[in-house]
């Protein structure tokens, strides 16, 4: 807690120690990486080959679009990267949709948990990358958006589960005595309350799901679109620069999906009083 | 005294002006006997008081009576129906006061007539005209967390109110309420029963609080809970705490206990 006058001046000693971090972590990759090319070690595990950070975005922009990079890559890293966001979006979408009610019905019904709960542990450790043979083999083109929905799907359902299992009891008698049926119990408390817990599975398993999409094209896509192919068809060719880029763009989409989460988050939960406001 | 029409069952049947009536309720919890065999009647418009030590019972039987607990033993009626399981009739204020965290106020008071599916107008003003009458109509967008303990506590009041029920089960709500707050929330709580009319069973540990609102104080014994005595506090309201009749009743009571 803090007081009101001192809000201001930390909230600003916030945004500082961000900036000046990822500064910090800018200089250090070009120092490593500039400094490679005079260091016979560095040079021998290739680390002067990796474009510096400047490089690296100039790639990315250079290419964004597609235009003035050899034939291979035409179609550029947006186009790319936007495949496998729709790829992400459509396969978390499926997700939540069959997740979250399986989850809701896991941690309500009495013998929910009895009746899913094995099945989803052992399915869980299964890595989404170790579906991809099947994936191929079932789905062909579409593995990858198979493998994302597997990543997506079992956080979501797993801390959906959770937090209806921790719904306040006291809150169920009190709705039960305003005349709450069970259908307006699993409405007006259940799902509210457990709604902080399935926005966690949702980030949790964007963010597996995003991670997974990347492997699945890498193997899964070889001509088609998507940042995975993308990249590996661009290390084959030997641009290091433009894996960077790709990298890049993996990391930034990542970390716009996980804000957007985290913003709606903060609205949808306004009541709730959290550490470090 | 006439008997009402239409009963379903006989052992249910009672005069008109008793709303609840407990017969030969018994609870147990395992091996443990919490209430042993107790009987008594509510009055239409009554505000009945139940003191008894900790832990002897009082909230299992206020829990029993909103349906919340099945009796072991006994039955419990309201206007000459068994009780069977928690319904709006009976409006229960919690002693922690069980707010939705996620609704303001308002939507809180509001949560019993949007499940009987009240129109959006209605709804808010009835359930402006409830925090009114708990003195909270500028607290109406504040969440719980936003509110003091005895805020809370009357927006559970309002709540309970809001769903205009046929009798309140209040337990121990004012328990964790310092003495000036107290003090005034029973005045408030005297003023408002007054307006609505409602029956009232309130449970508390303080037999001060018992005599200053009650018009019968049960007095419980120790587990398993049976009736030990039961008072009726023929002192006018507004009651003096330090009158020479409260002191003789707060005697009396604390010799029981
Ligand atoms: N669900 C339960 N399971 C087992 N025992 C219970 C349960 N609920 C209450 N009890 C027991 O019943 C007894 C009476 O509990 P109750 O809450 O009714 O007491 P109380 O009179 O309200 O006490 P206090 O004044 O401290 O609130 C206690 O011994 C308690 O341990
Ligand atoms: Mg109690």
């Amino acid at each position: 807690m803090t007081y009101e006058k001192d809000a201001e001046k930390e909230k600003r000693f916030h945004l500082l120690v961000k900036i000046i971090s990822f500064l910090a972590f800018l200089l250090i990759w070009h120092l490593l990486v500039t400094g490679a090319e005079s260091s016979p070690f560095l040079m021998q595990y290739r680390i002067h080959e990796i474009p510096a950070p400047f490089e690296a975005v100039q790639a990315l922009v250079g290419n964004f679009l597609g235009r003035g990079i050899g034939s291979t890559y035409e179609r550029g890293i947006g186009l790319n990267s936007l495949m496998s966001f729709i790829r992400v979006l459509v396969g978390f979408a499926i997700a939540c949709v069959l997740g979250i009610p399986i989850g809701l019905a896991m941690g309500y019904l009495k013998y929910g948990v009895d009746a899913g709960g094995t099945i989803v542990e052992i399915l869980r450790p299964i890595p989404p990358l170790a579906w991809i043979p099947i994936a191929i083999m079932i789905f062909r083109e579409n593995a990858p958006l198979f493998i994302v929905f597997l990543g997506c799907f079992f956080p979501i359902v797993l801390n959906t589960t959770a937090g209806v299992k921790c719904v306040d009891m006291k809150l169920m008698e009190a709705a039960k005595t305003l005349g709450a049926s069970s259908r307006h119990l699993v409405s007006k408390v259940v799902m509210p309350w457990a709604l902080p817990s399935v926005v966690t599975g949702m980030r949790i398993g964007l963010g597996i799901g995003w991670m997974s999409v990347v492997a699945a094209e890498m193997v899964g896509v070889k001509r088609g679109l998507g940042i995975g192919a993308f990249i590996w068809r661009v290390y084959t060719s030997g641009n290091i620069d433009l894996v960077v880029a790709g990298m890049i763009m993996i990391g930034f989409i990542g970390w716009l999906m996980n804000f957007s989460i985290e913003f709606t988050e903060r609205k949808l939960l306004k009541w709730r009083r959290t550490i470090g406001g | 005294m006439f008997r009402l029409k239409n009963q379903k069952s006989d052992d249910c049947k009672g005069d008109n002006e008793v709303l609840l009536s407990v017969k030969g309720l018994r609870k147990r919890f395992g091996s443990l006997n919490v209430i042993d065999d107790i009987d008594f009647d509510l009055k239409l418009g009554e505000l009945l008081c139940i003191v008894g030590p900790s832990g002897c019972g009082k909230t299992t039987i206020l829990r029993a009576i909103a349906g919340l607990e099945k009796p072991s033993g006994g039955r419990i009626c309201l206007e000459g129906k068994t009780i069977e399981g928690p319904g709006p009739d009976r409006g229960m204020v919690f002693q922690d006061p069980a707010l939705f965290p996620w609704r303001n106020s308002l939507k809180n008071v509001e949560f019993g007539l949007e499940i009987k599916g009240m129109g959006r107008e209605e709804k808010e003003r009835i359930a402006r005209s409830s925090m009114d009458l708990v003195g909270l109509e500028d607290f109406s967008h504040s969440y719980p967390y936003q509110l003091s303990g005895g805020m809370q506590q009357r927006v559970g009041l309002a709540r309970a109110l809001a769903n205009d029920p046929e009798m309140l089960l209040m337990d121990e709500p004012f328990g964790a309420l310092d003495a000036q707050t107290r003090n005034s929330m029973q005045d408030e709580l005297l003023r408002i029963w007054g307006e609505t009319k409602k029956t009232v069973m309130f449970v508390t540990h303080s037999v001060d609080e018992a005599i200053y609102l009650g018009d019968r104080i049960l007095v419980l014994s120790a587990r398993p809970a049976s009736i030990r005595e039961e008072i009726k506090v023929q002192i006018e309201r507004p009651r003096d705490r330090t009158g020479e009749q409260f002191n003789d009743l707060r005697k009396e009571v604390l010799g029981l206990l």
